[in-house]
């Protein structure tokens, strides 16, 4: 199996390769075409790098166990978001039980010196969001998602999504102040 | 319209999901209303915020233990019961080749390295297992070294794609790891992995009988490694070697009651810098020494 061969080969292709042929290089090609994008979200969604790094973990492992699960219904980004939403849920949910990793400071870009407080502020704003306004807001706004497929990832209807993209972004508004120009403040929803 | 625009209808708004008849009628009232203008801008303000966010991404170090982490899992469960022990389980590390696109090919060569972590070879050979790693597996000879290096998932499994060509980055790589995990040996972390490309093992090559004369291209100035570490023994090894060394696994095992090292790699011909890594080689190395136990080889 030549590498560049695993290289063109579709994510579905790859899965199987592994699953049924037992090509072990095709997990690293899986993982270098998607890692970045699922520990990204992840990290947006759960706040801190070591929790990220875990749900990363679960998200590929469940990619190659479940791969039989997997039938074509839906594209396999969107599958390999939905079990990244499923892998922070399941990582919140245990890291309500126990102490949370001390969160991490983002140290601001040197070439974005005046945007560091507008980042930490809708960094800050973001954390205090429920999760499932945060998950839907990041997917949305930051993974450029449409309402459909965070409504696939995410286990929830359109018009669900759409209400928690809503009531997330208002109360980002409001931790965020008033914009230039703007008179109107929104009132964020208590988590 | 003259009621004020709820603030789901404005985020819909602002991502292209209202119907056209909807949208004129809200266009017409923002333009009309500072207060629902406001709101808008304010949604709009925090949209770009989220998007201004900068891209998150797993450093190296973190893709490696994301791809450690997947790839022991996922092996793990195809594989029969028989060495399940967790215990052991963190000190197996796999070692899959990432050779970045090259047109790698086909190789068939583990080179299993089994280092022995006891300094001079014992009178006490054959007495009771090390108190050390009680879990790790257990060997007496080189034949079960040997069957057991053979029956590791990646060789069992499928063959390996590595090139000379992946050499150096493979070993780097690999040896960055082992100096960074806290599992790399007594010495813990003492050896910074930098990243380049590491010595010869100065501080290996008394003890270890394979480590006489680093290549001179491999004698740069970067720390040594401390005696004792698994970095420092495996890097002997590999400085040893005529031909390039692709890294593929390390255990921690017991062989002949003592604890030791298992290390797998392929491993090609002097000279060869671009073909197939053809041969699979298995060792057993003193810990403290470095000093071979027992060395098998074969080509799968």
């Amino acid at each position: 199996m030549w590498i560049a061969d695993l290289e063109a080969l579709s994510d579905e292709e790859l899965v199987r390769r592994f699953v049924s042929d037992g090509v072990s290089e095709a997990v690293a090609v899986l993982l270098r075409r998607h890692q970045d994008r699922v520990f990204g979200l992840a990290y947006r969604i759960l706040g801190n790098r070591a929790d990220a790094l875990d749900a990363s973990q679960e998200v590929f492992v469940g990619v190659f166990r479940k791969a039989a699960s997997f039938r074509h219904r839906s594209a396999f980004t969107t599958w390999l978001y939905r079990l990244t939403v499923n892998a922070c849920t399941d990582l919140a949910r245990r890291r309500s039980r126990s102490p949370r990793p001390a969160e991490e400071v983002e140290v601001p870009v040197p070439d974005a010196i005046g945007r560091a407080d507008d980042r930490l502020a809708i960094r800050s704003a973001l954390r205090s969001l429920p999760a499932d306004q945060r998950t839907a807001v990041v997917m949305r706004d930051l993974y450029g998602l449409s309402y459909e497929e965070i409504a696939a990832a995410t286990h929830a209807a359109v018009g669900t999504v759409k209400s928690r993209i809503a009531r997330g972004r208002a109360a980002l508004a409001g931790g965020l102040g008033e914009p230039a120009g703007g008179r109107a403040r929104l009132t964020p929803e208590k988590p | 319209m003259s009621a004020h625009a709820g603030t789901e209808l404005l985020s819909a708004y602002l991502d292209g999901q209202v119907p056209e008849a909807a949208r004129a009628r809200l266009e017409a009232h923002l333009a009309s209303c500072p207060e629902c203008a406001g709101k808008r801008a304010a949604l709009e303000a925090a949209v770009g915020a989220v998007a201004a966010l900068p891209p998150v991404s797993p450093t190296a170090g973190e893709k490696e233990a994301i791809r450690r982490g997947v790839l022991e899992r996922v092996t793990r469960a195809g594989q029969p019961a028989g060495r399940g022990a967790g215990a052991w389980r963190p000190t197996l590390r796999w070692r899959l080749s990432a050779a970045g696109g090259a047109a790698a090919l086909v190789i068939a060569g583990v080179f299993a390295y089994v280092a022995v972590r006891s300094s001079t070879p014992r009178a006490t050979t054959g007495s009771a297992p090390a108190a050390s790693s009680p879990a790790a597996p257990a060997f007496s000879s080189g034949a079960e070294v040997l069957a057991y290096a053979a029956s590791l998932p990646e060789v069992a499994q499928g063959v390996r794609t590595h090139t000379a060509a992946d050499a150096a980055p493979a070993t780097d790589s690999f040896l960055s790891r082992l100096a960074a995990s806290p599992e790399a040996g007594s010495t813990s972390t003492g050896s910074a992995p930098t990243g380049s490309a590491p010595t010869g093992g100065a501080g290996f090559s008394a003890s270890s009988p394979r480590a006489a004369a680093p290549a001179p291209e491999k004698a740069m100035a970067s720390p040594a490694p401390r005696p004792g570490s698994l970095a420092g023994c495996v890097q002997s090894v590999i400085s040893a070697q005529p031909g390039p060394v692709v890294p593929l696994a390390e255990a921690s095992v017991t062989f002949q009651g003592r604890p030791a090292w298992l290390f797998v790699f392929a491993s090609g011909p002097a000279g060869a810098t671009g073909g197939p890594l053809s041969q699979v080689d298995v060792r057993v190395l003193a810990q403290a020494s470095c000093a071979t136990l027992n060395q098998s080889s074969f080509a799968p």
